[in-house]
Order: structure tokens, then C-alpha cells, then sequence
């Protein structure tokens, strides 16, 4: 049984329409007119289904585009309309070809409902469905509801990148390898593996050509180290260009603020309308290491919270801090921990581009998996210890990961 | 793939996640909701039962939706979390800036009845 029923196929219309439906014609030229004059394809579809449903009286509709969003509309909660929603999430292409051409569909919700394919160039490209209850629709009606169809195939089946768009990316691409170049210069260079008494190594790996992850050591004073990690949302360049722009002003404020907990609250006062407006939250973990005291004091945003290792116990500690994403609002406080670090602690500062790695094809590295590594890793030196996690990270998918990711390992001699 | 849902009887609005919200769609889930959240006080729920893969740019998407339906008065709701998900939400403190539902049934009635 054919599960749509296509308004091209139905008999000639009636003379005269019902008293009832003498309105719904003249709503459906409306709407088509008002559509013509939209130019915002989701205003477009909301318009259309919003619309539609009201003027069809349906119980609810449903408009969608392949390879977008699906929009519906309840004025009731509709049970088989919400099936064909998740049939079509799960899987728009199967379920799209049994509409066009029509074939059984198995599920006996699909009987229910009004099923309009939406065709360009005799290819199922979306699709209007309308829970109308049995209420059958007049035969005028349906070309009328075809005329809509056809005007969404017309505004949505052309659409298909430039070609030249490609081309127009290749100077750009030169622009942002020098990009890369500037922001790895940027990075902080580790003269010696002994820093203010710690044992240092880091590796960063951009997903893009430049990348929104940001980790910096500075000397904050006699035998202090400040060590910073941030992830800003996204990644390329207009988070490099943001990471760039979080560096100057934590290295500004480094040198007039002892306290973590107030370094973060400081740099969220002055860059929380920058992130706003240009959407970039970000996460942020700053430590201040004393070499004299042997005493790591922090505070952190969001942020992975960095793994100790302990020689001494194979049991791990976390540097808990429980600050929310930086600028979010422009008030906001931090909290501020210390620990004592023995001889032989290793403390490891990432981003959650390594627990995100490999995420595109399936469940990604994850923490369990990272800290697995961290334990087998836990007796080495900080270089070999960056070197092992590079290694657990190629060896779970070799593929590029699609977020930025960073290791920083620092160990009391 | 987004779906938006509109539920005419409790006035809220479902905007539906796919598997994964990162930066290849986080613009995408904000160009869809442009329209929902430009309505004066909308009652917006999102749904992330299908969701397996978040990053920040996914989080800096909802917490964009979640600024603007504040901004006109209205309400915003996250429901359906796995339990990975909603650690990494807890771990991040978004839990504070956003509330967290099990069901959208849960969702809704913590809204409220519809302001007319």
C-alpha cells in the first residue's frame, strides 16, 4: 500500500468548498506569497510548517530538508508524526526513499499521515507531513500544497557550495600558515628541562593550521613558576586570535597578581565582553609553583582538572577546581586550593582535546583510557612521559583529532 | 541533524540534538535557533538524549541559546544527558548557569504553567 498520498494524483477538485474550509485556499496563497518574499531558509521552514499546520487544522506538521533541520509543529502531541521524526534522525535517506518513490513503509504510524515530497529535478530532496487526523483534504487543497512544495524545492534544491569557493581559499591558506608560524613562536620555548625546580615538557597540536589551545610558563617571581592552560571554544584561527589576546593579558596581569583565584577573576572582568561578543568561552587552570615551599597553589575555570602522580602510592590525585567557563558573565569568583608536592610528583595539565581524540569514529580516547597511560608512565621523566601519551594517542586512532590537545608535564626533581 | 518541535498546548519549544555537537554544527544549532530564541520570553528545552560527542564549541552554543532566551524572559532547559555528558557539564559547573532535567516532561513542569 502506498503510504503517501501525493497531490498531484488526486481527482479533479470539488465545485464549492464546505463552510468550514471556505478560508483555507485563500490561507494557502497568503502563505505562499509571504514565503516568496523570504530570503532566511529557517524562517522559511518555520513559517511553512507553523503555518501550514494551523491552516490544514492538523493535529501536527512536520517540515524537513535533507542534510538540515527538521521542524515540527504540535498543536497536539502527534505519536506517529513524532515516529517519522526519529525514523527520519535516524535515518533521513532510507526513510526519504520509501516516501519517493512510494513504497509500504512498516510502521503503521506512517498510514495516519499526509506525506508531501518535496522533489528537484525528480529527486526527493525534503518532505512536508501533516497529522490531519483521517480528515482527507479537498482536491484543490492538495495542488495547492503542491505549489508550496515545488516553491521549497525551488529555494532549497539549489544549494550547493561555489565552485569557487575553493579557489578562494588558497591565498588564504598561505596566510594562515604563516599564522601557525606566529603562534608557535608564541608558544613558551624551554630552554632548560629545570624551571624554578621543576622538570618541564609539553607538547601542543593544533586540530586546524592554528590552533585555540593556549599553555604558557612564566617566571612569576624568585623560584615561582606560573603555569597556564587554556582551551578556548572552537579552534583556527579566530581562537588562535583570541588565545593570542588571553597570553598578553595574562602575561600583564601575572606580574601585579600573586593570587590564581584572583588572576582568573581579573582576566574574566576584562576579556568577558570580548568573549561574548565574539562567542568565545574558554577554559582556563593556573598554578603558581613555589620552589622553596615545594607548594602548588591553583585555581581553575572549567577546566580538565590536571592529574598528580605520586611515587611514592599509585593512588592519583586530581586538582579539583570548580570555577565555571570564563565569560559567561562578567561576575564570577574562583576559588583558590594548595598542595605540598614531594620529590618524584609529577603533575600533568591537558585539555580535552586528548579525552575528545578520536571522538569522530566513535567513543573518543577518554579519561579512563588517559589515565591508564599516566599510571604506566608514572616513574618517568616528563619527557618520556609526553612522549608515551603521543604514542597512546597515534596508537588508539592515527587519524587527526579534531580538537586541539595539549599536555603539559612538570615534576619535582 | 537539529529538529525543533513546537508544542502549541505547554508552549515550549524542543529543539531536538543529533549525536554530536561540536564545532562542525555548533553554528548550525544557532542559525536554527535564531528563530526560537528571538520570541518574546520562549520556553526552550533542549534535548541531548541522542547526543554522544559535545565540545566546548557545543557548550558555547547552548550557553549562547541559553544568554538570549534569558535575555527576553524566557526560560531554558537542558534534559536527556548521558551520564558522561552530564559529568563533564557538572565538572565545568554549567549545571549552575543551566538547568539540567531528566525528561522533557520534568522540564516542562518545572516551567511552569504557559504565560499568557
Amino acid at each position: 500500500m502506498s503510504l503517501t498520498q501525493h497531490p498531484s494524483t488526486v481527482p479533479p477538485a470539488t465545485k464549492g468548498l464546505p463552510a468550514e474550509r471556505a478560508n483555507t485556499l485563500p490561507a494557502l496563497q497568503a502563505l505562499s506569497d509571504t514565503i516568496n518574499s523570504m530570503s532566511d531558509e529557517h524562517a522559511m521552514m518555520r513559517t511553512v510548517v507553523e503555518n501550514l499546520t494551523g491552516i490544514l487544522q492538523a493535529k501536527a506538521g512536520l517540515l524537513m530538508i535533507a542534510g538540515g533541520t527538521i521542524y515540527t509543529k504540535h498543536r497536539e502531541t502527534s505519536d506517529p508524526l513524532l515516529h517519522l521524526e526519529q525514523e527520519l534522525r535516524e535515518s533521513e535517506e532510507s526513510t526519504l526513499a520509501r516516501v519517493h518513490p512510494p513504497q509500504t513503509l512498516p510502521n503503521e504510524f506512517a498510514r495516519r499521515l499526509l506525506l508531501v515530497p518535496i522533489l528537484w529535478r525528480e529527486r526527493i530532496i525534503g518532505l512536508l507531513a501533516f497529522d490531519l487526523q483521517r480528515r482527507r483534504l479537498l482536491a484543490n487543497e492538495r495542488s495547492m500544497l503542491r505549489i508550496l512544495a515545488n516553491q521549497l524545492a525551488a529555494a532549497f534544491g539549489s544549494r550547493s557550495p561555489s565552485p569557487s569557493s575553493a579557489h578562494q581559499s588558497v591565498p588564504l591558506h598561505g596566510s594562515l600558515r604563516d599564522a601557525a608560524c606566529v603562534q608557535e613562536s608564541l608558544l613558551p620555548a624551554i630552554p632548560s628541562p629545570h624551571v624554578c625546580g621543576l622538570s618541564i615538557a609539553a607538547f601542543s597540536v593544533p586540530a586546524d593550521i592554528v590552533g585555540g589551545d593556549y599553555y604558557d610558563l612564566i617566571c612569576v617571581g624568585p623560584q615561582r613558576l606560573g603555569i597556564v592552560l587554556a582551551d578556548i571554544q572552537g579552534k583556527g584561527i579566530a581562537a588562535a586570535l583570541f588565545g593570542n589576546l588571553l597570553r598578553t593579558t595574562t602575561h600583564f596581569l601575572t606580574h601585579e597578581t600573586p593570587s590564581p583565584a584572583i588572576l582568573l577573576r581579573k582576566i574574566n572582568t576584562i576579556l568577558h565582553r570580548e568573549a561574548a561578543s565574539s562567542r568565545k568561552l574558554f577554559t582556563m587552570f593556573y598554578a603558581i609553583f613555589d620552589a622553596k615551599t615545594s607548594t602548588l597553589t591553583y585555581s581553575g575555570s572549567g577546566h580538565a582538572y590536571p592529574v598528580v602522580l605520586s611515587r611514592r602510592t599509585t593512588a592519583i590525585r586530581r586538582l579539583r577546581a570548580d570555577g565555571t567557563l570564563l565569560g559567561i558573565s562578567s561576575f564570577q569568583r574562583f576559588r583558590e586550593h594548595s598542595i605540598e608536592l614531594a620529590s618524584g610528583d609529577t603533575v600533568v595539565y591537558f585539555t580535552d582535546g586528548v579525552i575528545e581524540h578520536g571522538s569522530h569514529a566513535g567513543n573518543g580516547f577518554g579519561e579512563e583510557r588517559f589515565i591508564q597511560c599516566l599510571m604506566r608512565l608514572r616513574e618517568q621523566e616528563p619527557e618520556a612521559i609526553v612522549t608515551g601519551v603521543k604514542e597512546a594517542l597515534h596508537a588508539f586512532t592515527p587519524l587527526p583529532s579534531t580538537d586541539d590537545i595539549t599536555v603539559v608535564v612538570t615534576k619535582v626533581p | 541533524m537539529f529538529s525543533i518541535r513546537e508544542h502549541e498546548d505547554t508552549g515550549v519549544t524542543v529543539i531536538e540534538l543529533g549525536k554530536r555537537l561540536t564545532l562542525e554544527n555548533a553554528d548550525e544549532l544557532l542559525r536554527t535557533a535564531e528563530n526560537v530564541v528571538s520570541a518574546i520570553a520562549p520556553r526552550v528545552v533542549v534535548s541531548a538524549k541522542d547526543l554522544i560527542s559535545i565540545d566546548s564549541s557545543g557548550i558555547g552554543a547552548l550557553v549562547t541559546i541559553k544568554n538570549r532566551v534569558l535575555q527576553t524572559h524566557g526560560q531554558f532547559a537542558v534534559v536527556g544527558l548521558r551520564p558522561d555528558i552530564k559529568r563533564m557539564f557538572t565538572l565545568m559547573n554549567l549545571h549552575q548557569v543551566i538547568r539540567i532535567f531528566e525528561t522533557e516532561d520534568l522540564a516542562t513542569k518545572a516551567m511552569g504553567s504557559r504565560r499568557v
